[in-house]
């Protein structure tokens, strides 16, 4: 047949060395015997997009920036306080006169009354700590007094009168913001007591009588259900927090590095490497390879981000009680006071959440044609991801509620609902078993639909088909 | 054995692509593969390396289906060239031949040698963006073969390089060739493929038109052609009214004819010398395979002119 062999020499014809189990093996892809080579090939892509990406000096500078950012935000609550603290002090007694029109009050004398108020009203503050200096006048002053307080020179002006009946009657100046009046509060319940005393004393009470009067009503309180948060206060604050802080990072890690998926596929699709890939390795190495590449890429930054983030918030307890020699926040508290397997749960979502979202993004990315379209083309599974917003904040109030659960177990939403549930509600421990599992078939199935889509779209570049269309292509091909 | 097609159809949406195709690549076989532009070639390659698969028919190297074959056996050069443009050129070599199955080692001796082969060390530090479009050329097609692949599939491999360059790829086509490399190739340049090849397939449409070894091909359409150059008269004005001859171009250095099976080349010499012509060329040649190519496809490959073997 064919004179020619004789001039090639023997040379070992390929297709004799494939072993027997190959050919059963052949999982997704073009080639089966690539299945052979499969981690090898899946390593060699990993470090290749971890490098290339790593490298890049567009990557540095943002993570620098990111990092600088981390690191100063927890500052902020610091320096403001500190602000404060050395600005604040001084000026921040307020100047109240009292005019007495109605006699004895009470049975307190001029100079008893006035002890009695700046009592009353500063607490157990007493000399420059003091939130009020209280002073008397004779009423002949009043006209001058009120001018005073118009003009800014005098907080607060009190006017002591009488009824008809005899009833003690309060008249309140102040120079304050209607809608903002901080002083309003104390003066009230100065008057109200005014009011009781002197009431008591003008029906004629001893002083034992008018004790008893104060003393407080005896409740003992029965709940038959027992509580469900047996935690501490400030655990179940570290929650909130906690459940805020994972749910920014968890979606800023899809939308960044899951766009960032599809823009790689996209981008060696338009610069045609795409073809000589396909032929050295298969669509299933290619989208795991750069899947995992990409994702530990961010997860590198991620640590890099949460470790500097931590560290600075660690840094601002010994830096407060040096500024103002008490430790005022309770920060410190909040990372130790939740326990460990919350932390390892919330980075075993975090992780099946880019892989599912990413793997989407991947095989939407191969349809397009350029690059620029990659944004539209990831739209629906982007959707998806914002959506989850929503039952998100709602279940930070209600994270035992039913559809709550239920959300929780929609593999798209689970890495939000079970974040939400695991630092603010009561989870079983097979209730995170099936969201895992239930996550890992949905990436596999995503995986699956996205190796298909990808091997026929990473060499097509006709028009860009419809949704019909793909599901199609998806089904038949 | 090595490479045999045997029915092949494809079909995209509702357009055909190609039609029940059938050929034989010899192992070790430097071939070519021809066709006009849509013709069904960058598909039937993409067949070949299991990148599609055929609707109906088989695809066999050795015997063994195609998908069984394994990947490092085969070296694609693509029609659409294509590298990581922000990449060095050693790094991204180094990454294809070890994703195609080279140790690190291996792959970067193999680079070394045909870095150096191909005269283009200087620029291995260099980012693919950053080159000509020439050693762009080159570093596809080093792409290609670094992982020494048995079986090379190239679409159209000569495009767009200058004549050195392509002097140089034929050169490393030929190396590839002694070292019993089965290649196949696509082009337009048919001078190309008649000076390397052993074996051709023109298709068209889809459909192979003529196949076979070049030598069996020009004699099948044998159709005896003489050229012709008298110094003294180059327009021959009387060689129209001579039977049996038909002229069939004028060019500014020959006039080529082709004579009947029956006539012997000698009367056209004899009516030269007649009319005392001084003879600087006469030969007997084969009919090119542009002259084949044109003869078999030009008729048919016009745009929208629907053939009645497609609407069949």
């Amino acid at each position: 047949m064919s004179k020619k062999t004789v001039d090639a020499p023997e040379r070992e014809t390929p297709a004799q060395d494939i072993p027997e189990r190959v050919r059963t093996s052949i999982a997704v892809g073009s080639g089966g015997a690539a299945t052979l080579h499969n981690w090898r090939n899946i390593r060699l892509i990993i470090g290749h997009e971890y490098k290339s990406r790593v490298t890049q000096r567009v990557f540095i500078i943002v993570s620098i920036i990111l990092l600088a950012i981390v690191f100063l935000v927890p500052f902020i609550p610091t320096v403001v306080q500190f602000v404060q603290h050395i600005t604040a002090h001084p000026a921040s007694q307020t100047q109240m006169v009292v005019v007495n029109s109605a006699g004895t009050v009470a049975g307190l004398n001029e100079t008893t009354l006035i002890a009695y108020v700046n009592a009353q009203l500063n607490g157990t503050k007493t000399g420059s700590s003091a939130l009020y200096a209280t002073t008397s006048q004779p009423p002949a002053s009043l006209g001058s007094l009120q001018s005073q307080v118009k003009q800014g020179k005098l907080d607060i002006l009190l006017v002591l009168d009488r009824s008809v009946q005899g009833n003690l009657q309060f008249l309140y100046y102040t120079n304050a913001d209607p809608n903002n009046d901080s002083n309003l509060t104390s003066i009230q319940t100065l008057a109200q007591q005014l009011t009781v005393l002197d009431t008591a004393h003008r029906l004629g009470l001893t002083s034992s009588q008018l004790r008893s009067l104060f003393v407080p009503p005896s409740l003992t309180t029965g709940y038959t259900q027992q509580s469900q948060d047996t935690r501490p206060a400030s655990e179940i604050a570290a929650s909130y927090v906690l459940a805020l802080a994972g749910m920014y990072l968890l979606f800023y890690a899809v939308m960044a590095y899951g766009s960032a998926v599809a823009n790689g596929v996209a981008e060696e699709k338009s610069s045609r490497i795409m073809e000589i890939l396909v032929n050295a390795a298969t669509p299933w190495q290619l989208l795991a390879g750069k899947i995992i590449g990409i994702g530990a890429v961010g997860l590198s930054q991620m640590v890099c981000l949460v470790v500097v983030g931590i560290g600075s918030l660690l840094l601002q307890a010994p830096l407060q009680a040096a500024l103002f020699g008490t430790n005022t926040s309770g920060l410190t508290q909040l990372f130790t006071s939740v326990f460990l397997p919350f932390y390892l749960l919330f980075l075993v979502y975090f992780l099946l959440a880019f892989f599912l979202y990413a793997t989407l993004f991947a095989g939407l990315g191969a349809m397009v044609k350029r690059q620029d379209e990659v944004a539209s083309a990831i739209q629906v599974p982007l959707m998806l991801l914002i959506l989850g917003w929503i039952p998100f904040i709602f279940g930070l109030s209600s994270p035992d509620a039913t559809w709550t659960k239920v959300l929780s177990y929609m593999p798209f939403w689970t890495p939000m609902l079970m974040l939400v549930r695991l630092a603010r509600g009561t989870v079983a421990w097979w209730e995170i078993v099936v969201t895992i599992a239930l996550m890992l078939v949905a990436i596999l199935a995503c995986t699956w639909c996205a190796a298909r889509l990808y091997r026929l779209g990473v060499l097509m570049y006709g028009q860009k088909p419809g949704l019909v269309q793909l599901v199609k292509l998806v089904r038949t091909n | 054995m090595g490479l045999i097609l045997r029915g092949i159809s494809k079909s995209f949406g509702s357009f055909q692509a190609i039609k029940d195709l059938s050929m034989e690549v010899r192992e070790g076989a430097l071939f070519g593969f021809l066709g006009a532009n849509g013709a069904g070639k960058t598909t039937t390659m993409r067949m070949i390396l299991d990148l599609f698969r055929p609707d109906t028919g088989q695809i066999t190297w050795n015997g063994k289906d195609v998908r069984e074959v394994p990947r490092r056996s085969w070296g694609y050069l693509p029609e659409e060239r294509g590298l990581y443009p922000k990449m060095r050129v050693d790094e991204q070599l180094l990454f294809l031949a070890r994703l195609n199955g080279l140790s690190k080692g291996d792959a970067e001796k193999a680079l070394d040698e045909w870095l150096e082969r191909f005269q283009i060390n200087a620029n291995r530090k260099k980012k693919i963006e950053e080159l000509s479009k020439g050693n762009q050329q080159k570093v596809q097609f080093l792409a290609t073969i670094l992982h020494d692949p048995t079986i090379l599939v190239m679409d159209e491999p000569f495009s767009g390089l200058d004549p050195v360059n392509a002097n140089m790829l034929k050169e490393a086509f030929l190396e590839m060739h002694r070292r019993g490399k089965t290649i196949i190739f696509s082009t337009h340049q048919l001078e190309q493929a008649e000076e390397l090849c052993q074996d051709i397939v023109i298709i068209n449409k889809g459909q192979s038109v003529v196949q076979g070894s070049v030598r069996e091909i020009k004699r099948q359409h044998g159709r005896n052609v003489a050229r012709l150059k008298l110094d003294n008269d180059p327009e021959v004005s009387w060689l129209e009214q001579l039977p049996g001859v038909q002229v069939t171009k004028r060019r500014e250095d020959y006039i080529e004819m082709q004579i009947q099976a029956n006539l012997n080349p000698n009367v056209i010499v004899e009516a030269a010398l007649q009319h005392g012509g001084i003879i600087s060329r006469f030969e007997l040649t084969e009919p090119s395979l542009t002259d084949i190519f044109i003869e078999k496809v030009g008729a048919v490959s016009l745009p929208d002119t629907p053939t009645s073997e497609l609407s069949a």
